[in-house]
């Protein structure tokens, strides 16, 4: 009897659930990678995705009239993802590059990033990407910095899922360095000051964070651009900023 | 000195007791016939003799020196010869390979002089132009004889026989007990383990009649199969014969 | 979105460079597992200490993800012996004692599947335990067990991806580093799954060989 009682528990609140979504706001499914501080993360207490990125789109959905549900997968399968209608936008410090702009399309830029160089502490030889030649570089795979180590000659490149481990490598010294973006640098040895690591601040190339969106889209791509544009302009994205930076 | 000397053999498979205590000798020479009802603990007690069980408690001597596991055992085991009710040939080896390998492995002998006992062996039991051929090609009958000349290639001072021909049809039973006779014949000392109360009468010197763990009655087959004179003796006999 | 053959087929030569690393880490860990995997199976069957030994390694290595054991050598390693392991040696030893620890229950199923009569008969020829395991028990054995060997060779070339986490660049990996430039995930896991059916066929192909040649004596 009991396990009936439960079963119809469950069964009612799955379909209350049901209903509500069906009756409130229309769903803009936001795929990310939350392991990119503080862009985005995994709250350890509440299990949900928090971070820079998830309050822009929060903002963005207030003013669009959307509700936001956010999707955390890997970096890799985020444009797939797009592209097969799993997920509508992905939110997760995407740069905008030529090469992704030809199979998506990018809202106007929300943030500004600079790459970094991270080494150890005790390393005083490498200061630019140059000095980079025929050396370990560690970067999380597909990112922007991997591209970048791509382009330095004799470069071995060891690629990891994410940007931590990435880190990780090169204070345990199996890379010489990492290049990633600085927001995500700072953040890292903020939370980690016992790391043997530092970074050596904003390196060369202006690199721009869009959200994406699949090309066809270009009613919704409209919506948020006009939203990115209010919110900057109403103090809304330097409120988000001062939270997160 | 007797071959075998077993003294207070006793032999619990957890709660089960299978030997209650078992005392006897045998002889060089001698043909031991073991009878009994089955579950009477006949085969137990043989295969305590080269410790395929580990006796609970008492004693085997051998040529008067006590078997001990870790000790002695292996050597011993090399003079006492066992055949099993089913046959336990190695069936990833051809017959040659059956008869040579532990005279080669265990007692060394180079390949030549282990191939020429095994070919002699197998003209004895009738299977030389068997030798190249793989056990399950053979009939049970025929790998029951190879069998014997297996354990026969150790040269051992004792044969072992678990039920030889318990597992085969009936009109393979003839080649192997013959063999077996045969070797009786040579002056074997031999401990047999059968259902067959005519090789028991014909060939045995004494038989042992165990029952419920006990050794009940040990005479020559004349007096034991014509004047029983333990009741289950009697009883059984009445069923076999 | 269409097919593209064109796109598949440029993918081929960079792919092929990963599959290379597949087959070299899982040979070498099949080849490692059998022998660490015979070693433990003996172990686990006798009564001495080493026994448990074998057990607790078993156990610990079916019991946890492939995943977090590389993850234990590569990181977890590097701080006892102060110097880092390169990947590729993390990922060997990874493999291999994973593989060992499932070869070792094949192999004793295996042993154990021998008939216990094929025991007495060569104890009581006089053969010493070691004799009789060698000579008698684990040839038979061995054969018994290709096919699940077979099986577990196929597993762990399956499993091997997971080693890209240590940016180790095998077919996987190299499929998704070919997507995150060229974005076609369809073509590009389509030619990585016919690499896969390559290899694993040819696995097939291999235990059946082998299960027909040593058919005699069975």
């Amino acid at each position: 009897m009991k396990k009936t009682a439960f079963v119809l528990l469950v069964l009612s609140l799955m379909l209350t659930m049901t209903a509500t979504s069906i009756a409130a706001k229309p769903v803009l499914k936001v795929g990310t990678e939350a392991t990119f501080v503080p862009f985005e993360t995994v709250d350890e207490k509440t299990n949900e995705v928090i971070g820079f990125d998830v309050d822009l789109m929060k903002a963005i959905g207030d003013i669009i009239g959307y509700e936001i549900q956010f999707y955390n997968m890997g970096w890799d399968g985020l444009i797939p993802s797009l592209l097969n209608g799993n997920i509508d936008v992905i939110a997760a410090g995407m740069t905008i590059t030529e090469d992704r702009a030809k199979v998506v399309n990018f809202s106007d830029p929300y943030f500004e990033s600079v790459l970094t160089i991270v080494v150890r502490k005790d390393n005083n030889t490498i200061k630019g990407f140059e000095d980079l030649e025929n050396k370990t570089i560690a970067v999380q795979l597909n990112t922007t910095g991997d591209f970048v180590a791509e382009e330095i000659a004799g470069a071995r490149i060891a690629r990891y899922n994410t940007a931590p481990e990435a880190l990780q490598n090169v204070a345990m010294n199996a890379a010489h360095a990492s290049i990633i973006d600085l927001p995500v640098a700072e953040t890292y040895l903020a939370k980690n000051p016992n790391a043997p690591l530092k970074h050596l601040g904003a390196i060369a190339m202006n690199e721009f964070f869009g959200l994406a969106l699949r090309k066809q889209d270009t009613d919704l791509l409209k919506q948020i651009n006009a939203a990115l544009a209010q919110i900057r302009a109403d103090g809304t994205y330097q409120q988000i900023m001062d939270k997160w930076f | 000195m007797p071959i075998i000397q077993v003294k207070d053999l006793h032999k619990k498979f957890k709660s089960l007791e299978v030997l209650k205590g078992i005392s006897t000798e045998i002889h060089r020479g001698e043909v031991v016939v073991v009878i009994g009802p089955s579950g009477s603990g006949k085969s137990t007690f043989l295969r305590c003799l080269n410790f395929l069980e580990t006796p609970t408690s008492g004693q085997i001597f051998f040529n008067g020196e006590e078997i001990i596991p870790n000790k002695n055992l292996n050597v011993i085991r090399q003079e006492m010869g066992m055949v099993f009710q089913r046959f336990n040939l190695f069936p990833h080896m051809k017959v040659i390979d059956n008869v040579t390998l532990a005279p080669m492995k265990v007692r060394g002998l180079a390949e030549a002089e282990a191939i020429e006992r095994a070919y002699t062996l197998l003209d004895k039991v009738g299977l030389r132009d068997k030798a190249d051929s793989y056990p399950e090609q053979l009939s049970g009958g025929q790998q029951q004889r190879v069998a014997i000349a297996r354990a026969l290639a150790m040269q051992p001072q004792v044969m072992l026989f678990d039920e030889p021909t318990s597992a085969l049809d009936p009109e393979m039973i003839g080649d192997v007990l013959d063999v077996m006779k045969e070797l009786a014949k040579e002056g074997m000392t031999m401990v047999v383990v059968t259902h067959e109360m005519g090789f028991a009468r014909e060939v045995g010197d004494r038989v042992f009649f165990l029952d419920q763990g006990l050794l009940l009655e040990e005479n020559t087959p004349a007096q034991l199969f014509t004047n029983p004179q333990h009741p289950r003796t009697k009883e059984f006999l009445s069923k076999v014969l | 979105m269409d097919f593209d053959w064109q796109v598949a087929w440029n993918s081929v030569p960079f792919l092929l460079q990963g599959a290379w690393l597949t087959i070299q880490l899982t040979t070498i860990a099949v080849f490692f597992g059998i022998i660490l995997g015979t070693i433990t199976a003996l172990l686990r069957l006798t009564k001495s200490p080493f026994k448990y030994l074998a057990i607790a390694y078993t156990d610990f290595m079916r019991g946890t993800p492939l995943l977090v054991q590389i993850f234990i050598i590569y990181y977890g390693f590097p701080p006892l012996i102060q110097r880092p392991i390169p990947a590729y040696i993390a990922a060997v030893i990874a493999l291999s004692l994973n593989s060992g620890a499932y070869v070792a229950e094949i192999i004793r199923s295996g042993i154990q599947s021998i008939e216990i009569g094929q025991t007495e008969a060569a104890l009581s020829l006089g053969l010493t335990y070691r004799q009789t395991m060698r000579h008698i028990i684990l040839p038979q054995a061995f054969k018994r067990v290709i096919p699940p060997l077979g099986n577990e060779f196929i597993a762990l070339l399956k499993d091997s991806s997971l080693v890209s986490v240590i940016a180790l660049e095998e077919l996987v990996r190299k499929a998704q580093i070919v997507i995150g430039r060229n974005f076609r995930p369809f073509e590009t896991y389509f030619v990585v799954a016919i690499m896969f059916l390559i290899m694993t066929v040819s696995i097939s192909q291999l235990v059946s060989y082998l299960e027909r040649r040593l058919k005699v004596g069975e």
